[in-house]
């Protein structure tokens, strides 16, 4: 059968009876070896209950529904009336809904629901029983963290709805549950408080989900682009997190989030370019402490992304503004090495890229192995043989780690480093100010449905400062009532 | 066009005046600094009628849609100045002491930076001009701490070489922030004096923290010196160390490229709205600044023909505008 007659049957209006009914579902399911149906009478009339293997309860089903389906008896058996008596009477599942076309019906049945169809009946019965199988709630891996919650979110989007309510009880809390994507059939679900979202935010984002004629929605990757504003930009401008009690407090600030069937991860409208830099931990240490961590982190982004370029600039192009120690130590080590500067710091951290992506992609066991023959055999055997000078695998060793404080920023981070060592290798420190400003005038011109990215930097708002140059106490922050709204432009 | 705040007309401007501070080839003295401060008044006055204008209703932009002489000659005077500030930036090129062989290569490269950020509108340029303008205090404070210990206040005198009147003539040569402040006030929220007051007081305040520091610090080498604020900065070093140049120098190209970006943005888009039919106009803008950067020998920075176009552009037409709007006769 091809695909055409396959959309036209799903377009069809559920028929009552039975057995075109059951053909017709048994056409549209052809080749599928998942679809079980239970045929049986209920109350004389013959009827079938449909589910798919592996996606619900067996116990579940049995025990609430077929037994006591199989045991209505009528005295005036009528689809209309059997239907209404269960629907009335009987509570078998309390996620219960009624399907009027084969596509809201195989929607259903591939959501893990038990379909109920009945000689006569116009509709079908949906129960929600699933009971599939998934991956417990866990620590974030992406995401760790010392003194704040373990949990974080799985792959079920339901699962991820109830660990934001657990934290969010006011009812101000929407969680909107929709589908996407024309054949995977995904649950996306917006998230946002009503009371604090800016009302032209939820609308744009809705827009631009419309827009959407994906047909499979496989990760957050497949949705994210839509909901990014501007081409071009070197930064996010959406949020990810695999943290419940983070996309919280997006939330009451204003903020939405919109959580995937199938992903771990929440995305977070807008995201502001300083929320790179703040952690859950930083709101449970003391705010003089958390203050220090913040600049920490900041130097720490400078120094992954300049650093390299900044070290092949003096050491090429401006030797003079180094002490005369340094640059003998320098000279000394740089006198041996076989390949130019830039060419050397290009090499290294391309090495190191292909050992990260190494090890991310092998298991656990074997990427460990490659990490001891990357840091210990590749690097000590490169410095010895005089490949690669000891300052240039120091400084790029030391730009590598400081990356990792801002996970955040990593993939923006790592094509600037790049880029600026490219820039310091042939025009010098002229280069890096150069794109250092084209990075700058990139970073301000961002927008995220209206929300400039740098704020509350620039544009300049003093009272952001206090989440941002420092990390105030709950004691002040508490007054605020800060949104989001207040940096829309 | 979008829609600018009042603090970011400040930076944006203030930024703007710094980079001819740090090209300044004359050497700075008291006269110098007093000669500012008179010229500042006078320039604050002369926004008055700039403010009322706008106040009365007038925009800029609307005008330059209808009428195309009068945008014609701004956008002249813009690519002039910008044409003339990649002289300064060629002629500091060499305090600076860039990698790069030719100075026009050097040009070049800013001008492909300003081609990219002027794609990105006056809105990413007045939010930039925040953050820079926050590098250019951090930097001013780097090198206040370097300049202290090298400091002598008695160099802090009078000097029969210069006077008061050159000074002011100084400080009304490099007056393109007032031409600026007249197009930009079309882009401003709130069309406030109190903000040309700010921009202007900054704008002296910054001259005199050069000149001060820089009469401490050289004394009698200012005579030897091409360009006062490099030596300055070479002289004061905050770490005995190690030098801080690579701040400087990314603040002298921050700074370049705001002013540049700025007189682009603001040419090219009164060409857009005069001549609609023209494309690539912020590319055209930026080629006649080359040019004119590059056929420099004929011009002269700052002269006369600077100050008649100033008292033209910037005194002149506002005040002929609000004539005519008082009159009940000016549209936009």
């Amino acid at each position: 059968m091809s695909d055409n007659t396959i959309e036209m049957l799903l377009q069809k209006k559920i028929l009552s009876e039975y057995k075109s009914n059951l053909a017709c579902i048994q056409q549209i399911a052809k080749g599928s070896s998942d679809l079980l149906v239970n045929e049986f009478l209920l109350s004389g009339l013959p009827a079938a209950l449909l589910c798919c293997e592996g996606m619900l309860s067996t116990s579940i089903i049995t025990e609430l529904i077929l037994k006591p389906i199989t045991q209505i008896r009528m005295k005036e058996p009528t689809a209309d009336n059997i239907f209404s008596y269960i629907q009335n009477r009987q509570l078998y599942s309390t996620d219960r809904s009624e399907a009027k076309t084969y596509e809201e019906l195989f929607r259903f049945l591939n959501s893990g629901f038990a379909v109920l169809i009945l000689e006569g009946a116009l509709t079908a019965l949906v129960f929600g029983v699933q009971g599939y199988d998934k991956r417990g709630i866990d620590e974030p891996s992406g995401e760790d963290n010392v003194m704040g919650a373990k949990d974080g979110f799985i792959e079920v989007v339901r699962v991820n709805m109830s660990l934001l309510r657990r934290r969010m009880k006011s009812p101000q809390l929407k969680l909107e549950l929709f589908v996407k994507g024309t054949k995977s059939q995904t649950d996306l679900c917006l998230c946002y408080m009503a009371d604090r979202v800016p009302q032209k935010l939820i609308r744009q984002i809705k827009e631009r989900l419309n827009e959407m004629e994906l047909e499979s929605i496989l990760s957050s990757g497949y949705v994210q682009p839509f909901l990014e504003n501007r081409r071009g930009c070197l930064f996010d401008t959406v949020g990810t997190t695999q943290r419940p009690d983070v996309l919280c407090a997006k939330l009451l600030e204003g903020r939405v989030g919109l959580l995937i069937e199938g992903t771990p991860f929440a995305l977070v409208i807008p995201k502001l370019f300083c929320e790179s830099f703040q952690t859950m931990d930083d709101y449970c240490y003391r705010p003089s402490y958390s203050t220090l961590v913040r600049w920490i982190k900041y130097v720490a982004f400078l120094v992954a992304v300049l650093l390299p370029s900044l070290y092949i600039a003096i050491a090429l192009h401006h030797p003079e503004l180094l002490n005369r120690t340094l640059l003998l130590i320098l000279a000394e080590a740089e006198e041996n090495a076989p390949i130019s500067l830039t060419a050397e710091a290009i090499g290294v951290l391309l090495i190191y890229e292909i050992i990260r992506e190494a090890g991310l992609r092998l298991p656990k066991a074997v990427g460990g192995a490659v990490s001891i023959v990357a840091g210990l055999i590749i690097g000590d055997a490169a410095v010895s043989s005089g490949l690669i000078s000891t300052p240039m695998l120091t400084v790029t060793a030391i730009a590598v780690i400081a990356g990792f404080v801002v996970p955040d920023l990593a993939q923006s981070v790592t094509l600037l480093r790049l880029a600026f060592i490219l820039a310091g290798g042939f025009l010098g420190l002229y280069g890096i100010s150069l794109l250092g400003v084209a990075v700058l005038f990139n970073l301000c011109a961002a927008e995220s449905f209206g929300f400039p990215i740098m704020a509350p930097l620039a544009p300049f708002y003093p009272e952001g400062m206090r989440d941002t140059v420092t990390r105030v106490g709950f004691r002040k922050m508490q007054s605020g009532d800060f949104t989001v709204e207040e940096y829309h432009e | 066009m979008n829609k600018i705040r009042s603090g970011q007309l400040f930076t944006v401007l203030l930024t703007c005046a710094a980079f001819t501070f740090l090209c300044q080839s004359a050497a700075f003295t008291m006269e110098g600094v007093f000669g500012e401060g008179i010229a500042a008044i006078a320039q604050i006055l002369l926004c008055i009628p700039i403010v009322f204008l706008y106040r009365g209703g007038f925009s800029f932009s609307a005008y330059a849609r209808r009428h195309q002489l009068l945008p014609l000659i701004f956008i002249g005077y813009l690519l002039i100045r910008g044409g003339v500030s990649f002289v300064r930036l060629q002629q500091s090129s060499s305090a600076l002491s860039l990698p790069i062989s030719g100075d026009l290569l050097a040009a070049g490269l800013i001008a492909l930076v300003c081609l990219y950020t002027v794609s990105l509108g006056i809105h990413a340029l007045a939010r930039s001009s925040t953050l820079i303008f926050g590098i250019l205090m951090f930097a001013l404070i780097i090198m206040f701490i370097g300049a202290i210990p090298q400091a002598e206040p008695q160099n802090l005198s009078m000097t029969p070489e210069d006077s008061i009147w050159q000074g002011f003539l100084r400080g009304m040569y490099r007056a393109d922030e007032l031409i600026l402040f007249f197009m930009l006030l079309d882009f401003c929220e709130k069309k406030q004096f109190r903000t040309a007051a700010a921009i202007f007081t900054g704008k002296f305040a910054l001259a005199a923290y050069f000149a001060l520091l820089g009469m401490a610090v050289l004394g009698n080498r200012m005579k030897q010196s091409a360009h006062p604020f490099f030596s300055t900065i070479a002289i004061s070093q905050p770490l005995s160390t190690q030098r801080a140049d690579a701040l400087y120098l990314l603040i002298f190209v921050m700074l370049c490229v705001i002013r540049i970006t700025l007189f682009t943005v603001l040419a090219a888009h009164l060409l857009r709205l005069s001549f609609p039919k023209i494309k690539y106009t912020s590319t055209i803008c930026l080629g006649i600044m080359l040019a004119i950067s590059a056929g420099a020998a004929m011009l002269s920075l700052a002269g006369w023909w600077h100050l008649a176009a100033l008292a033209v552009l910037a005194l002149g037409i506002p005040l002929c505008f609000l004539l005519v709007q008082k009159r009940g006769g000016v549209k936009a």
